[in-house]
């Protein structure tokens, strides 16, 4: 048994694939792929295939690390080629590499987001950023409960930049990620709608990379 | 390919992946290059209508011609349609992303009565007519397929076609004849005189209704070149029959998310209530190697790890045993489940259950439908106590520890005698886990029944009953409810009052098709969902139109009342389904087709041939 750590790209219509239909989509596809799994010795056996951050839906992304284990002596190369070659419309294998980071070691992602235009969007944004202070509200658990929590999205936030170019804005943000700490970009966006007094739409977001606590890849 | 206005509301709607398309296995053309484009459309939602095995067959059936594009259209959720709505967007097919409003033929396949104002609200979506009369152009021609067409006469004003019976071989002679008409320029009318010419096309405007005083019908008259009687139109040879390579792979999880193939079409039980058992004949199997090669396409091909064998009563598949073995030898290896549904009660055996549960372990689901014999008797169910009690300790054996009773409600005949059998059949059920020497330790039993309001439909022996009134059956649920005396029972009931909607529309005429417009127009739609059904809109609607619904629901009928439906053949005959509705009020039953040939006529449609024909005498001979 080894495990590996697929990188999977998710762009255009398959970004509307949620993070549990993912997993669905990963299993028949490695099915497909005739790539022979690991399975759990237990009563009742499963295989093993873990995605290490889920991704909200909505989101495209540059590379989703999915961790299989495998049975069998197929190489890295050969696991990217042949899932890549029975992979739905928008979702493709960028690379497989050995897992040597665990997923409980991830802190951050950085994303990109591309709004809508609107007059003075990017400076109000911009003045929102670097205020220090982002409220929002966000779902949590006390226990069993759900509640509303309230946060400060700059708190979770790290270098950015705000640019206005071809009639859009763009943000490039780094976000807390992983179990602990989090913020999506969802979060922010809304945070900044509320900041700024603007409804914000946007176009798309995608998540650019995973990042460790020393900010370098996953 | 979606354009960037659908796009924008995506994101302010539940589960978005159901409008998108884009999955795996779906089928995208070159809109120019194809002569017919063709919207299958599924009046429910996303998740409903992609479980559907019917729209998996014509749509590949459809693609694998080069001339048309077949393309998949569902109901969008009340969230996704108020912002289509909102947003000017017309109803679109999935693949191209285009308005179906220009497409060639929409067809919608009929389910349950429930979805009839599903289809207006999907026909006003997409900003084609309602009727079939306001719809002058020759294209779109609107269809419909599907087991309520053996009567959608409700339905009647609002399509140009309905296709009786099997879908794999008249879509096709359908698709070539409007192929023609289309290049001759030809006008609607000369459309539909010609297509009422194949055989299985019935074209409703084609017909003349008149009612008689008392609101029955008194005539029904076919205008021109139109048949006398419409035939429904069926597939001879099921191993030779088109069945598709590969499945579309959803995106977003759908009811029944795995791979499905059929056994065998028709039912040699004759339960007297069930209408799938009638219009389904004559009797016809698939040979165990064409369905292990369909089920080993289709998990290859779309990653499927479970394979369900889909038919009216998998037990009765004389070639169980060969198949199971056939897909064992791969199913086992592949780490693939095989679900088998509608299992009987009476030859559910013990290897069945053990090669089963080598596979997976879950709830067994038996209908014994009745609680008395007598009951059982009426119906046409020939299962006994002892053979439910014994299959219930069979499953318990084999280290099951929960059972699914199935019952109906408001049977013809029926007495309070019989519903408390029920509670007591389900009693009796607990009991013999407990006496079961061989339970699964340290485990507790769940017997959970559910009670389902019995609707008359057309071409059954039950089609002249009157059905219970929503009042008296809301008191037989009571009365089960109080006869129940253990907690390990756990009870689900039906909604009364869709029941008795389903009852109006199953044995309606066209007359209704003014009710079901009115009711659209108030607002009525996905009225299958409780959270979207409203009756008192319906109520308010029948009376708007002046028409009563226990007409059609609640009324005996005399057997040699006109029925709306008595031009359409399902190949039944009349003089069969007399016999079984007087058997049933003797308390007699009927033998399964195999035992005995019961004679109900069938088997002209596939010019005397019945599978359990050949099996019975092949079953003779041996014997002998």
């Amino acid at each position: 048994m080894r495990c590996v750590r697929v990188l999977l790209a998710k762009r255009g219509r398959a970004k509307y694939t949620s993070h549990l239909d993912m997993q669905r989509c990963m299993m028949r596809a490695v099915r497909r792929a005739r790539i022979e799994l690991w399975y759990t010795e237990g009563f009742n056996p499963h295989p093993y295939v873990t995605f290490a951050l889920p991704l909200p839906l909505g989101v495209e992304s540059d590379g989703e690390p999915v961790d299989i284990r495998l049975e069998g002596d197929m190489t890295n190369e050969e696991v990217r080629d042949s899932l890549n070659e029975t992979m739905p419309e928008g979702i493709e294998v960028v690379e497989v590499v050995d897992a040597v980071n665990k997923p409980g070691d991830i802190a951050f992602a950085r994303y990109h987001i591309e709004l809508y235009p609107k007059d003075g969007l990017a400076d109000k944004i911009s003045a929102a950023l670097a205020s220090g202070n982002l409220p929002a509200e966000k779902l949590g658990k006390a226990g069993r409960k759900k509640v509303t929590k309230q946060i400060n999205v700059s708190e979770l936030m790290g270098e950015y930049t705000v640019e206005n170019k071809d009639d859009c804005v763009f943000i490039d943000i780094i976000l807390a990620a992983g179990s602990q700490r989090n913020a999506s970009p969802f979060i922010l966006l809304e945070a900044l709608s509320a900041a700024t007094g603007e409804s914000i739409e946007y176009k798309r977001i995608t998540r650019k990379a995973i990042l460790l606590a020393n900010l370098k890849n996953f | 390919m979606i354009s960037e206005k659908i796009e924008r509301i995506l994101p302010l709607v539940q589960k978005p992946g159901r409008y998108t398309g884009g999955e795996l296995n779906s089928v995208v053309k070159n809109a120019s290059e194809v002569d017919i484009r063709y919207a299958f459309c599924f009046p429910d939602t996303y998740e409903v209508g992609m479980s559907h095995l019917g729209i998996k067959i014509l749509y590949s059936l459809v693609n694998a011609r080069e001339d048309a594009w077949c393309e998949r259209v569902f109901a969008p959720w009340v969230d996704m349609e108020e912002k289509m709505r909102e947003n000017d967007i017309l109803l679109y097919g999935l693949e191209s992303g285009d308005p179906i409003k220009d497409f060639d033929l929409v067809g919608f396949t009929l389910q349950y009565e429930m979805s009839y104002s599903n289809v207006l609200n999907m026909l006003d979506l997409a900003g084609i007519p309602l009727r079939s009369a306001d719809r002058r152009d020759l294209t779109p021609i609107v269809i419909a397929g599907g087991p309520c067409v053996c009567n959608a006469e409700p339905m009647a004003d609002f399509f140009d076609i309905m296709l009786p019976g099997e879908g794999e071989e008249v879509t096709n002679d359908l698709i070539d004849l409007l192929k023609e008409h289309k290049a001759k320029g030809s006008t609607k009318q000369e459309f539909l005189f010609e297509a009422a010419k194949i055989k299985g096309v019935y074209v409703p405007s084609l017909y003349d209704i008149e009612y008689n005083d008392d609101n029955t019908v008194k005539a029904i008259k076919p205008l021109g070149t139109a048949p006398e009687k419409v035939e429904k139109r069926i597939v001879s040879d099921l191993d030779k029959v088109y069945f598709p390579e590969t499945f579309i792979v959803p995106s977003v999880e759908i009811i029944h998310d795995r791979a499905v193939a059929e056994i065998f079409r028709g039912c040699i039980r004759g339960c007297r209530f069930c209408q799938a058992g009638y219009i389904y004949r004559p009797i016809r199997e698939k040979q165990a190697d064409t369905v292990n090669r369909n089920c080993k396409n289709i998990c290859d091909s779309t990653g499927y790890d479970e394979v369900s064998l889909c038919s009216l009563s998998t037990s009765d598949y004389t070639n169980l045993e060969e198949l199971l073995g056939k897909l064992l030898d791969w199913t086992e290896k592949d780490k693939v489940n095989i679900a088998l549904p509608s299992l009987r009660a009476d030859n559910f055996s013990k290897e069945l259950s053990e090669r089963l549960s080598s596979v997976r372990r879950s709830g067994l689901t038996f209908a014994p439908e009745a609680g008395t014999q007598r009951m059982r008797d009426v119906i046409n169910k020939n299962i006994t106590e002892e053979e439910i009690l014994s299959a219930a300790r069979k499953a318990f054996d084999g280290g099951w520890t929960s059972v699914k009773l199935y019952f109906m409600l408001g049977l013809p005949t029926e007495t309070d005698e019989d519903i408390v059998a029920v509670a007591q059949l389900a009693q009796k059920v607990v009991e013999e886990f407990y006496h079961n020497p061989n339970k699964p330790k340290g485990k507790s039993v769940s017997v959970s029944i559910s009670v389902a309001p019995f609707v008359p439909k057309p071409f059954t022996p039950f089609q002249w009953e009157a059905q219970n009134t929503k009042e008296e059956l809301l008191r037989k649920q009571q009365l089960i409810i109080s006869s129940l005396t253990s907690r390990k029972i756990s009870l689900t009931r039906h909604n009364t009052e869709m029941s008795f909607l389903e009852g109006v529309f199953a044995r309606g005429d066209r007359r209704l098709s003014a009710v079901i417009e009115t009711a659209w127009r108030k607002g009525c739609k996905l009225d299958g969902w409780e959270e979207c059904f409203r009756l008192d809109d319906w109520m308010q609607s029948f009376d708007d139109c002046g028409i009563s619904p226990e007409f059609y629901a609640n009324r005996e009928r005399a057997l040699d009342e006109i029925l709306p439906w008595d031009h359409l053949d399902y190949g039944v005959t009349k003089s069969h389904l007399v016999r079984e509705y007087n058997k049933a009020h003797n308390n007699e039953t009927t033998p399964h087709c195999r035992e005995k040939c019961a004679g109900c006529g069938a088997n002209k449609l596939n010019g005397g041939e019945c599978d359990a024909l050949r099996e019975s005498a092949a079953c003779k001979k041996r014997q002998s």
